[in-house]
């Protein structure tokens, strides 16, 4: 995928996380876009590890700099909190070049949005984590991803490790209607 | 505007010139910018942003380049000159 053609991506998803009450910081940013692209089969090509709050991808912030670069999105501070994500001067722009891809994935991006737009950083923390250690790790069962995820991030408790894990049991589950 | 205007002047220009007379470089700042957190004298932890505007508006610097051999550069200055509005701009990737 083209560098422009992610970033017509991102802007959309951002547009959707906004439409969704979503806060839409670059946190809420990274776990969407981390669900896109593992759970939604979504090919943006970052990659992402395991990092001290969960699913991180060090190539995404740089691209979200690239983009405020560009004007793509820019940065909305939010004084006492942080800044959030807002699509830029040029994102209609990049969004047009991409009709195609933009459609393509639309039904996808929609999913997340409504099914995550909403979450706080903690909880999408929690979320992406289960993903993560759902798909990538040997653990199968709820309890034995659950306690897997407490073992890894032990600030996170086992009782909302696990509400974590059935909940995105349900999200992957919901997600086969689009995916097919 | 085009985001990618470099790249798009090295790429006409290639076809002018020849890809042996040119050369593109591109610079963009990496990593989260000036947002850090900071620890206020509350004990409180915010996001620098938050706390100053001068940061919030610091731009993000993204240079591109596209260095032409001497033998082409006054050419090559006449040809952008007249073509520079055509060639950046935008051009649908996708129908």
């Amino acid at each position: 995928m083209e560098r422009l053609q992610r970033d017509a991506l991102l802007v959309t998803l951002i547009e959707h996380l906004q439409q969704q009450g979503s806060w839409c910081g670059e946190t809420h940013i990274q776990k969407t876009a981390y669900f896109l692209q593992d759970l939604m089969a979504v090919p943006l090509g970052f990659d992402f590890i395991l990092y001290k709050h969960g699913p991180y991808s060090f190539d995404l912030t740089s691209e979200l700099t690239q983009m405020r670069a560009d004007g793509i999105v820019s940065l909305l501070p939010q004084p006492p909190y942080g800044a959030s994500y807002r699509p830029g001067r040029t994102s209609e722009v990049v969004k047009n070049l991409y009709p195609k891809t933009i459609q393509k994935y639309t039904r996808q991006i929609n999913f997340i949005a409504q099914r995550l737009g909403a979450g706080n950083v903690a909880s999408l923390e929690r979320l992406a984590t289960a993903l993560f250690v759902t798909l990538r790790g040997k653990e199968a069962g709820v309890k034995a991803r659950a306690q897997r995820i407490s073992q890894l991030k032990p600030h996170i408790p086992v009782g909302e490790a696990l509400d974590a894990v059935q909940r995105v049991d349900g999200i992957r589950h919901d997600s086969q209607a689009i995916l097919g | 505007m085009n985001p990618e205007a470099g790249k798009a002047v090295f790429g006409a220009a290639a076809v002018e010139f020849g890809k042996e007379n040119l050369r593109y470089d591109q610079y963009t700042q990496k990593g989260g910018g000036s947002d850090f957190p900071v620890l206020t004298d509350d004990d409180r932890i915010c996001s620098s942003i938050a706390l100053s505007t001068v940061l919030a508006n610091v731009p993000v610097v993204a240079i591109e380049y596209v260095f032409v051999d001497p033998s082409v550069r006054a050419r090559a200055e006449k040809w952008l000159k007249s073509h520079r509005s055509d060639i950046i701009r935008p051009v649908r990737r996708e129908e």
